[in-house]
């Protein structure tokens, strides 16, 4: 690392955790987002200079991520990072970043209720993926439900945002367990055979990082099939399937604005180069995909402004569009969040997720969204399929 | 489900109004309730004539009180939800601030964070204080109904000398015949004793000395 990098090129610090319990999901934004910086290089860089990531690995532990991000912005001279995953991880950074009025690109979904000038949010709000994730479980399966998640923060809203949608249908939430992030086989047991009891027609999971895995492989081997009675998630990716072994993804839901085997152009180019640059695609995901747009946003947003000052980089960012693999989407304007694809696909027996529904037309993320209702049109977009 | 909830719920619905000049912090404040979801206007300075009923106001306070502000306030039938808008924090400002009776402050310079906050627990003070205005006065209506109840129930046993019960019911009946509350009736009784007995006092009538 050289110490006057800041001439020759843009550094960008990104904080990815290698290790920990959610390492998979952000191996895989790495991934996405070095890709993108690869693609921008091989270019000729963004206004003449080429984009010199510097990559952290803050091992999962929130705390890590605020140090880490302190450092970048601190001495290490950054003012963007890409990274986090968690929203205990992101509510660590966001004080820093804006400390040091520096831009936090979050490729990840998360909970809403929240605005930063500081942050470019890339993930789906729940207006995005759990309004349409519900409307077409109780459409599908019925209306009783049963809640399992990680503790802390974003299952928690998350099941919140869930309950008050299933409310509204006339359905009921039969329970609703936490577990802890490292949550291992045997902790899922007692939860399982309570799921086997209580007869529920889905199961809604919010649980991330390894413990997905866990929780997806035991929910097999106790009988669990995902065919009779599905597990639906908003995080439940690619690489975790890829993880777990396609019998125990069978039948599973997931709603993301992107899936792996979309079939466009764009995603067809997408794939072919990450599968030059890491020699499978397995490891591809909806929050890879977001990362790997949002890098192209912050180039396209450095050649648009001619600078990479934070308030001139925030100015052009505001309402810029990119054609991404999911499709076209926009930053929106008004609180930074993007208009996303809505998407939920189900798992083959090849560990494919496969389209049962997608939205016509990118939606407005609305992150203060507080109480997403059933019947709010204006906000709905035409399903096909 | 909580009243708690219910304030963040009924958010969206909320008028809210700034009355603050149109500079940087107007602006930061009105996007953010743009984003929260508030259909929200800045006006400058206050206005003189009212259009639409406001939920929830956000007022610019200063070292003194602004008389068109005050006035503003003054011709609000239903008093909105109060939050200050304060660039410092001198005793004076304070001052205004609890003269004001705002439920809820932001201090300036104005950041996204903490407006959402500060709107929820100016909602919940609001409410509680008219929840507690309203008990209040139905307790004070009732302490004085009871009162004149029992000063009628008095006039009555004394002039017919019957029991305390015979007198309530007798009461009760007439408030039945003559479609009255039997408040009504206490009233009519307590008047027409002490008309009777204004009559009569100066012919050293013993008279009850009645109700304060």
């Amino acid at each position: 690392m050289t110490g006057n990098r800041n001439e020759e090129s843009w550094p960008v610090g990104i904080l990815f955790s290698q290790t920990g319990v959610t390492a998979i999901i952000e191996q895989s934004q790495l991934n996405g987002a070095l890709l993108a910086i690869d693609e921008i290089n091989e270019a000729g860089g963004a206004a003449g200079r080429p984009i010199s990531p510097i990559i952290l690995d803050p091992a999962s532990d929130p705390v890590r991520y605020r140090t880490m991000a302190e450092e970048l912005l601190g001495s290490l001279q950054t003012n963007v990072i890409f990274g986090c995953y968690m929203s205990s991880s992101r509510k660590e950074v966001l004080p820093v970043v804006e400390r040091y009025n520096g831009l936090l690109f979050y490729p990840t979904l998360y909970e809403g209720f929240e605005y930063s000038p500081n942050v470019i949010y890339g993930g789906a709000a729940p207006n995005q993926n759990s309004l349409p994730l519900a409307m077409y479980l109780m459409d599908n399966f019925g209306s009783r439900f049963y809640f399992v998640g990680s503790d802390y923060i974003y299952p928690r809203e998350s099941n919140r945002v869930m309950r008050n949608i299933v409310r509204q249908g006339g359905g009921e939430v039969v329970a609703e367990k936490y577990v802890d992030l490292s949550a291992g086989p045997e902790d899922f047991a007692p939860i399982i055979q309570h799921i086997a009891e209580v007869q529920p027609d889905v199961v809604f999971s919010t649980v991330v990082g390894t413990g997905t895995v866990n929780f997806y492989r035991a929910y097999h081997e106790a009988g669990g099939d995902g065919l009779q009675r599905p597990i639906a998630s908003l995080t439940t990716n690619e690489a975790e399937v890829a993880a777990m072994g396609n019998a125990s993804a069978q039948g599973h839901i997931t709603a993301a604005p992107y899936f792996r085997n979309i079939v466009t152009r764009r995603n067809m180019d997408f794939l072919a180069r990450y599968q030059a640059k890491f020699g499978e695609v397995e490891t591809v995901t909806s929050a890879c995909e977001a990362a790997y747009f949002q890098v192209h946003l912050y180039a396209n947003a450095l050649r648009l402004a001619g600078a990479g000052n934070t308030d001139q980089l925030r100015s052009v960012l505001r309402g810029a569009e990119f054609e991404a693999p999911q499709g076209r989407i926009k930053v929106d304007p008004d609180n930074n969040h993007a208009y996303l694809l809505s998407r939920i696909a189900r798992v083959d027996d090849q560990g494919e997720f496969i389209l049962e529904r997608e939205a016509s037309r990118p939606i407005k993320p609305d992150p203060y969204l507080a109480v997403p209702a059933l019947n709010d049109w204006a906000n709905t977009p035409v399903w096909i399929r | 489900m909580t009243g708690d909830e219910g304030i963040i719920e009924r958010l969206r619905g909320l008028n809210a109004l700034v009355l603050h000049p149109r500079d940087g912090d107007a602006e930061e404040l009105l996007l953010q309730l743009n984003r929260i979801g508030c259909r929200a206007q800045a006006v400058w300075p206050p206005p003189k004539v009212d259009a639409d009923p406001v939920d929830i106001a956000f007022i610019l306070v200063q070292e003194k009180p602004l008389e068109s502000i005050l006035e503003y306030l003054e011709r609000q039938s239903t008093r909105p939800s109060l939050i200050g808008l304060a660039g410092y924090e001198s005793p004076s400002v304070l001052n205004h601030l609890i003269s004001l009776q705002v439920d809820s402050v932001l201090t300036k310079p104005i950041r996204p964070s903490g407006v959402l906050t500060s709107m929820v627990t100016a909602r919940r003070i609001w409410q509680e204080c008219r929840h507690k205005d309203r008990l209040i006065s139905k307790l004070r209506s009732k302490v004085e109904n009871s009162q004149k109840l029992n000063d009628a129930k008095l006039i009555l046993m004394r002039l017919h000398e019957i029991g305390e019960q015979d007198a309530y019911r007798a009461m009760r009946q007439q408030a039945m015949e003559s479609r009255q509350t039997v408040t009504e009736v206490a009233e009519a009784i307590i008047q027409s004793h002490s008309l009777l007995t204004s009559l009569v006092s100066h012919r050293d009538f013993d008279a009850d000395p009645g109700p304060d």
